[in-house]
């Protein structure tokens, strides 16, 4: 919504095509608050922060909304083959946006050895049953995975009569935000584990009972440190995965590791008018930044559908050094400003961002607390020189 | 007593160190960002307060439920039995974004609004 907004400001046409019902996707069952605080300075529930949003969409006569239209196809000259209850049809553009968010790792990514009993879920499956379509999930559930949304949901659970015996975490860290754990765990008096993980699920018909194993500081499995917890509700949040299907398909570059498009910093992909925001490029954690990412991915590809695109040169490659898991953009414009997201391989303090290009630093900025669960953003200035390519990295 | 604890005010989610420093409850905080981080922490080592956020149910809603939050904090002791009030409830379709549903509730008398809008059954297909 954030990128037909900002395309329709420049002065394009846009059709807004989604798959769901309803515009907001994800908001919708997010009824917990925290959101808008960077972006409007107030501390809304995810569908206040959608309906905003809606509203805005709704009055805009630059932009059509096409809800329960799902696309299956778009082709290198932008066709975008869609289905709906209306049948099979076909959207012509000169620019097309991705912005179509992720979806998470289930049991079967993970490989959990066991039986296969109704009561394992993922965490946003959950979220959809108990805060959009009121089904209750279980009694006593365990928790895997320390991401946000299991977080939040283990706090939610509580809060609607379930027993959440724990949150078990196979990394030696917390994977979700400090804030979520603070007020989602430690308010309710929930234990998280770490270095632990589900090793068996156990149970007939119904989820019994999970085997919990240990690990060394290293990841490798301890063996004999199993133990069993009954449960009859197993909540999995172990990651979310840019949702890019139709996008790969389109010949958009995806991130080997995240599996993020690929984009400079005008969020345009390795597909010339076609460009990428929010989760489906990279998983945020912050809706305010999704927002942000949407803003530039509208604005430019009304530009390039109306004939505006920049000229490609000037451009240089950004690369990721020592310390840096994944960082977006690949590309940057430099005669502009850009900002930088990124996430650290592990956690630490005081540690020194050094945005460099061969032996030269072009950037130096010392971060205090670092946590590969909290993505980091930094402006990096408009550059004189082309540097040929910059490094990022975390010393 | 040295306490630490995450400020949840704003996305930056400082990591305090709160210390008790005599007798009358005076507290020093420590690694906070922002004076809001201290006024944070003075509450939370008094009366913690936090916003409610839940679902209520819905007779003749286009929804099942309608997502609920508190206009204000409600203070964190009492908010599982103010979730609980809530559980017991059925409100009538339809309901607008931003309406009150139940007016002044717990010690700190908030107002449980709706946060979207939810339309009646047959006003929908």
């Amino acid at each position: 919504m954030a990128a037909a907004l900002a395309a329709s400001r420049e002065g394009a046409s846009v059709v807004v095509l989604e798959r769901n019902a309803y515009l907001g996707g994800i908001l919708n069952q997010c009824i917990h608050d925290g959101f808008g605080l960077l972006r409007l300075g107030k501390l809304l529930s995810g569908p206040e922060y959608a309906g905003l949003f809606a509203a805005q969409v709704a009055e805009d006569t630059n932009i059509v909304v096409m809800p329960g239209a799902m696309v299956t196809e778009v082709t290198v000259q932008k066709q975008i083959y869609c289905v709906s209850r209306d049948g099979l049809f076909c959207v012509e553009a000169e620019a097309v946006v991705f912005a179509t968010g992720c979806r998470e790792r289930t049991r079967g990514a993970i490989a959990i050895p066991g039986t296969r009993p109704a009561g394992v879920y993922t965490a946003g499956v959950v979220q959809h049953l108990l805060n959009l379509q009121n089904i209750a999930v279980g009694k006593k559930a365990v928790i895997l995975g320390s991401g946000d949304i299991g977080l939040i949901m283990a706090r939610r659970l509580v809060l609607s009569g379930v027993k959440v015996d724990c949150v078990l975490e196979k990394l030696p860290y917390c994977s979700g935000l400090s804030r979520n754990k603070y007020q989602c765990l430690e308010d309710y008096g929930i234990p998280l584990y770490l270095s632990r993980t589900v090793t068996k699920i156990r149970g007939d018909k119904r989820l019994e009972s999970v085997s919990v194993g240990r690990f060394d500081e290293n990841g490798n499995a301890l063996p004999g440190t199993e133990y069993e917890i009954s449960c009859d509700t197993l909540i999995l949040s172990v990651g979310l995965i840019p949702e890019n299907e139709i996008a790969g398909k389109a010949g958009v570059a995806l991130h080997p590791e995240t599996n993020g498009a690929m984009v400079d910093s005008h969020l345009e992909t390795s597909v010339p008018g076609m460009f990428a925001c929010g989760n489906a490029m990279q998983v945020n954690d912050l809706v305010d930044n999704v927002s942000d990412e949407g803003d530039i991915a509208g604005k430019w590809a009304a530009f390039h559908a109306l004939g505006r695109a920049p000229q490609a040169a000037g451009t240089c490659p950004v690369r990721q050094g020592d310390g840096i898991r994944y960082i977006t953009p690949q590309l940057i414009y430099l005669k502009e400003d850009s900002t930088l997201s990124f996430r650290v391989t592990a956690p630490g303090q005081d540690k020194t961002l050094r945005v460099s290009s061969g032996n030269k630093t072009l950037m130096k900025k010392t971060l205090k607390r670092v946590n590969p669960a909290e993505m980091i953003r930094v402006h990096f200035p408009a550059q004189e020189i082309n540097p040929g390519e910059i490094t990022v990295s975390l010393l | 007593m040295n306490k630490e604890m995450v400020c949840v005010i704003c996305p930056n989610s400082c990591l305090l160190t709160v210390s008790t420093e005599n007798d009358k409850g005076q507290i020093n905080v420590k690694n906070n960002g922002c004076p809001r981080g201290i006024e944070f922490a003075a509450r939370e080592m008094t009366n913690p307060e936090r916003i409610l956020t839940s679902t209520v149910r819905m007779r003749n809603g286009a929804l099942p439920l309608i997502s609920v939050r508190s206009d204000r904090p409600v203070q964190k002791a009492e908010l599982i039995n103010l979730v609980k009030q809530l559980d017991n409830l059925i409100i009538d379709a339809p309901v607008s974004g931003g309406q009150v549903l139940v007016p002044s509730m717990g010690a700190n008398k908030v107002n449980i609004i709706a946060t979207r809008e939810v339309g009646s059954k047959q006003g929908e297909i």
